[in-house]
């Protein structure tokens, strides 16, 4: 999946590309998207433009996000479009992510 | 005596009376005699007589008057001093006027005189005391001798006696010495003419002593040596007289004879000559002949002491043989026979010994016996042959392994015994070996076959544990030793009773064993039985056993058989639970216009019974309720069995008719089943009844074929009649010549058919009473609905009530059918989508998905149902692709897409693992999970989800949108 990445007051904003994040891509999502957050920092991720995400992309966002933590560096999400904030509601992902 | 006085001069007056004494008037002592004086000094002239004297005879006081008056009569003085009496008579010397008594010791005999101190000189020569003194000396010296004598003779005689009696004692001991005597004893005189022949003598010979009296001594010889020895006599006689002359005289005396002998006859007197004798009968035998002379009166004789040895030499002559044999066997037996000294070094060895060793005598004589020996019986010979010194004195039957001058072994039995000089000091050894190769080969070959026996019985899948009649365990295999926990070592010899056997039961076991060995009986034999059995651990486990009496060695022994069926226990276990999900699975929702509660319970866990769905679409349900013939897992085995065959007949049909254009007919279904499965049946012995219905929608009829099943309740909602249908049929397995029939029941909305095994009408209660088919009517009519999950939780309830018992006693089945009235519903739209197994699929399937939602009246453009949808089907395919197939891509995936205006249903169907569909738990969502939300998002996204093993194998997950409330929300 395709992304791009810029600095905003010392965050880095992650923009996703795709529509969907399900088990088809949501290992390269993730392979592609560790070495960015593997420095840590204040990371935010953009889903704005995903329609749809199944359980594999809660693993792959769950993934990053304990990878940022490790490395004492912060995840936030934004941009969640309704279809995804309702598996997030399902799956509780309220819990360990800030979704605004 | 007027006459002119004689006057004594004083020393004649002395000699002539020693004993005289004179007293003057006064009584004074005027003058003493020399003998008195000499006597008793105190009596001298002055003393008064009265301190020496009193007057014996006459009995009279001494006065001077008196004594005057007692001229001419015997006085006796006795002297005041000791016993001595004086005897005289006294006198008045005028003159003096002095009294003189002449006195003399008066004595009876010399002994008294002796005692006095007096002798002859002491008298008065005229005394005639002195001529009687010397003659009574003369008497008693006379006496004396003589008694001396008579003392000397007495002794003598006395002596006499008894040498006399010795004499006759001896003799008589000597003559029953004769006669007693074991050697025969012979006695001739010097010309050998026979004296005395004893009894023994009679017994040797055969002669009696009378018979031989006076004969001569050459009769007991045989003929050859009697001429000798008669030549021999006269030789001797001859020579005799020859030497007697030379000697010269006194020929006929002992010791000239003696000395004769002494000098010539050697060869006549000895010791243990042996010769030969001759009995009367005329055998002629070997005896032992001792000859003695001696001297009687002057006479010789002879006395010869035979021994008959016959029995000797024979023996003797064995013994020779024998040791001949024996030296022989040293020899040549085949028996290895060597000798060795202290050193161990080889003495002496026999021809067999070299034969099997291979070695010359020169070669080992003088070696160490050790040497021969491999290494390690070498050292064990060592310890063996220190008995030999030791306590013992020999060693017996050690094996030793000796080494042949080929090299080649043999393995030999020895055994020693110490050889000892005369002091008894071990000298050495003799050894005896035998070449046991061969025995001890096929020892080891038993062994061997022993062992392979053991392992036999070791790797039976059994424990096998033999005891014998008192229970003490004699056997114990390897599987035992796993089973129990117990080693063989510990367990040999002990009983069963107290390690096996868990407390509770053991009085029973020692009960049971006493019977049978009383009595033969033993229900308990001979059959398989399962019981309780105690692990070394002190847990219990299920064991099944088969207990055996054998006899053997005239003693019974008990041989246990034993398995551990904790494992059976629990695949019972597993088989009941895939009895109660697979086998009697969830009824199929599938087929709309019909509700269906299903349950079936087994007595043992597992069943004979079994009911099974088969649907056709969505418009017709086929169900059977069979039960098989017996309990447990042949019953189950067998139903599985019959199962399966249905799926297969069913399959096959549907196939083969689907050229004519409809399904198989109930009716065709059951006679396949039955032409295949009814020969199995009969072999079997086993039979099963049933009864298949057939529930088409579209037409509202159930046609059922019944074989032999308890009869189905048809209740008519309508009517509110229970009717029980009637079938035909023999149970599958009786006859393969039968055809099973139809029949058609049509039934109208809310119409409840019930099947059930006889399990269920059969129930008893406490009071013995059946609940038969009117009491399985009164239970279902007090239903509180017609709900089939009602109906059945009002019929089991009311069997535990009835029976009074949780426990069931048989199986029991009861499958309820509830027809709705509710038809297929109109505007159903169905796809069907092919997938592989490959994420890359998801997709496109879930475009697919969308696109058939989208298309659809019924849900047209919903965005959240719409989402919820996709996002449980999508899920469950990956579940699919990764779990049931483990991301194998190629395999196929089939998803059904229905919609009514009802429900959305997608079936998903693959071939691949099963999976559990466990309970969904909302996930424990903290970091560090990062899947497993697929099955909760699926559950929580649809409204009904199901999963199962459809009829021909395939994982089948069917997920339900309801779009009932879609509508209303619509509307």
């Amino acid at each position: 999946m395709a992304y791009e990445t810029k600095i905003e007051d010392g965050v880095a904003v992650i923009k996703l590309s795709g529509d969907k994040l399900n088990a088809a891509n949501s290992k390269a999502f993730r392979d592609a998207l560790l070495p960015a957050v593997s420095q840590g920092g204040k990371i935010v991720l953009d889903l704005q433009s995903l329609t749809f995400m199944d359980s594999s992309g809660v693993g792959a966002l769950l993934a990053c996000l304990r990878h940022v933590n490790e490395q004492g560096g912060d995840l936030k999400l934004c941009g969640v479009q309704k279809p995804v904030k309702v598996l997030f509601q399902l799956v509780r992902m309220y819990r360990v992510f800030d979704i605004p | 005596m007027s006459s002119a006085p004689i006057r004594l001069p004083i020393e004649f007056l002395h000699s002539a009376f020693p004993f005289h004494v004179a007293v003057d008037r006064a009584l004074n002592i005027a003058q003493v005699g020399d003998g008195l004086s000499r006597r008793y000094p105190d009596i001298r002239a002055g003393s008064p007589l009265l301190e020496h004297f009193r007057l014996l005879r006459p009995r009279s006081v001494i006065s001077f008057d008196n004594l005057s008056r007692l001229e001419n009569v015997l006085l006796v003085l006795q002297s005041l001093h000791d016993p001595l009496k004086l005897k005289g008579a006294i006198s008045h010397l005028a003159e003096t006027d002095l009294l003189l008594f002449l006195g003399s010791p008066w004595i009876a005999n010399m002994n008294e005189a002796e005692a006095l101190g007096v002798s002859g000189g002491d008298f008065p020569i005229h005394d005639s005391a002195g001529d009687y003194l010397l003659s009574l000396q003369v008497h008693q010296t006379a006496l004396q001798d003589t008694r001396q004598l008579a003392e000397e003779l007495k002794q003598q005689r006395s002596r006499l006696a008894e040498a006399n009696q010795q004499l006759r004692a001896q003799s008589a001991q000597l003559s029953s010495i004769i006669a007693t005597a074991v050697d025969g004893i012979v006695v001739v005189d010097e010309k050998g003419f026979i004296d005395i022949f004893n009894p023994a003598a009679e017994a040797i010979f055969g002669y009696t002593a009378d018979e031989m009296a006076g004969r001569n001594i050459s009769t007991l010889m045989p003929d050859e040596s009697r001429s000798p020895h008669q030549d021999d006599v006269k030789h001797l006689h001859r020579e005799y007289r020859k030497w007697a002359n030379v000697a010269g005289d006194a020929p006929a005396t002992g010791n000239g004879l003696k000395d004769f002998l002494d000098e010539y006859g050697r060869f006549v007197v000895g010791k243990g000559r042996q010769t030969y004798a001759q009995r009367k009968n005329g055998e002629i035998f070997p005896v032992e002949l001792s000859i003695s002379e001696m001297d009687v009166g002057g006479k010789f004789k002879f006395t010869g002491i035979v021994r008959d040895i016959t029995e000797r030499v024979r023996m003797e002559r064995e013994l020779s043989e024998r040791e001949q044999f024996y030296s022989h066997i040293y020899r040549r037996a085949p028996i290895m026979v060597h000798s060795i000294d202290n050193n161990l070094k080889i003495t002496s060895v026999n021809d067999y010994w070299l034969e099997v060793h291979g070695y010359t005598r020169e070669e080992v004589v003088g070696r160490a016996a050790i040497t021969l020996l491999t290494e390690e019986s070498a050292r064990y010979a060592a310890v063996a042959l220190k008995d030999i010194h030791l306590k013992q004195g020999y060693f017996n039957d050690v094996f030793l392994n000796v080494v042949r001058k080929d090299g080649s072994v043999m393995e030999t039995l020895v055994s020693g015994v110490a050889e000892r000089d005369m002091d008894g000091e071990v000298t050495g050894a003799l050894i005896i070996s035998l070449d046991v190769t061969e025995r001890r080969q096929a020892e080891r070959a038993l062994e061997e076959s022993e062992r392979r026996n053991r392992r036999i019985l070791a790797s039976t899948l059994d424990a096998v544990i033999l005891m014998d009649e008192h229970g003490r365990i004699t056997e114990w295999n390897d599987r035992a030793e796993t089973l129990f926990g117990w080693s063989r070592g510990v367990m040999i010899g002990q009983r069963v009773r107290d390690f096996l056997i868990p407390p509770r039961y053991r009085e029973a076991h020692a009960e049971a064993m006493e019977r049978y060995l009383k009595t033969g009986e033993g229900p308990i034999l001979n059959q398989r039985i399962e019981i309780t059995a105690l692990k070394q651990d002190g847990s219990e486990f299920p064991i099944e056993m088969t207990v055996s009496p054998i006899q053997f060695s005239g003693k019974t022994f008990f041989c246990a058989f034993i398995q551990d069926i904790t494992a059976r226990k629990q695949e019972v276990e597993i088989g009941a639970r895939i009895q109660q999900t697979l086998l009697t699975r969830r009824p199929p929702t599938s087929v709309s216009g019909l509700q269906i509660a299903a349950r079936s319970t087994a007595s043992q866990r597992i069943g004979g019974d079994y009911f099974d769905f088969f649907t056709f679409g969505k418009t017709r349900l086929d169900l059977v309720v069979a039960d098989i013939m017996g309990k447990g897992i042949p019953a189950a085995l067998l139903g599985a069995g019959s199962k399966s065959l249905f799926q297969r007949v069913i399959r096959h049909l549907s196939h083969s008719l689907s050229e004519f254009g409809r399904l198989p007919e109930a009716r065709e279904i059951v006679n396949s089943v039955h032409k295949l499965f009814t020969p199995d049946l009969i072999n079997l012995n086993s039979y099963l009844t049933l009864c298949y219905a057939q529930f088409d929608i579209e037409q509202s009829i159930c046609h059922f074929v019944d074989c032999g099943h308890p009869r189905v309740i048809h209740y008519r909602k309508k009517t509110e009649e229970v009717v029980l249908l009637n079938g035909e049929n023999l149970p599958i397995g009786f006859s393969k010549s039968e055809i099973y029939t139809q029949h058609a029941v049509p039934f109208e909305s809310g119409d409840v058919f019930i099947f059930y095994s006889d399990g269920v009408t059969e129930a008893l209660s406490p009071a013995g009473r059946m609940l038969g088919e009117e009491g399985l009517i009164d239970i279902i009519r007090s239903a509180p609905s017609f709900a089939p999950d009602d109906i059945l939780e009002r019929l089991y309830l009311a069997l535990e009530e009835f029976t009074r018992s949780g426990e069931v006693s048989d199986d029991r089945t009861v499958v309820v059918v509830r027809t709705t009235g509710e038809k297929r519903p109109m505007h159903t739209q169905r796809r069907a989508v092919e997938l592989k197994s490959d994420l890359n699929e998801l997709d496109g399937l879930v475009d697919s998905v969308k696109d058939f939602c989208v298309k659809s009246t019924h849900i047209r453009n919903d965005s959240d149902i719409l989402h919820e949808v996709a996002l449980a089907v999508s899920e469950a395919f990956v579940n699919v692709v990764e779990h049931a197939y483990m991301s194998a891509g190629s395999q196929k995936v089939l998803v059904e897409l229905e919609i009514s205006p009802d429900a959305l249903e997608i079936q998903m169907l693959d071939w691949g693992a099963p999976f559990t569909w466990s309970p969904v738990y909302e996930p424990a969502l903290d970091k560090h999970q990062e899947g497993g939300f697929g099955l909760y998002i699926i559950e929580n996204c649809m409204d009904r989800v199901t999963y199962d093993q459809d009829g021909v194998g395939r994982n089948r997950l069917i997920l339900v949108k309801s779009l009932v409330n879609l509508l209303g929300k619509a509307g």
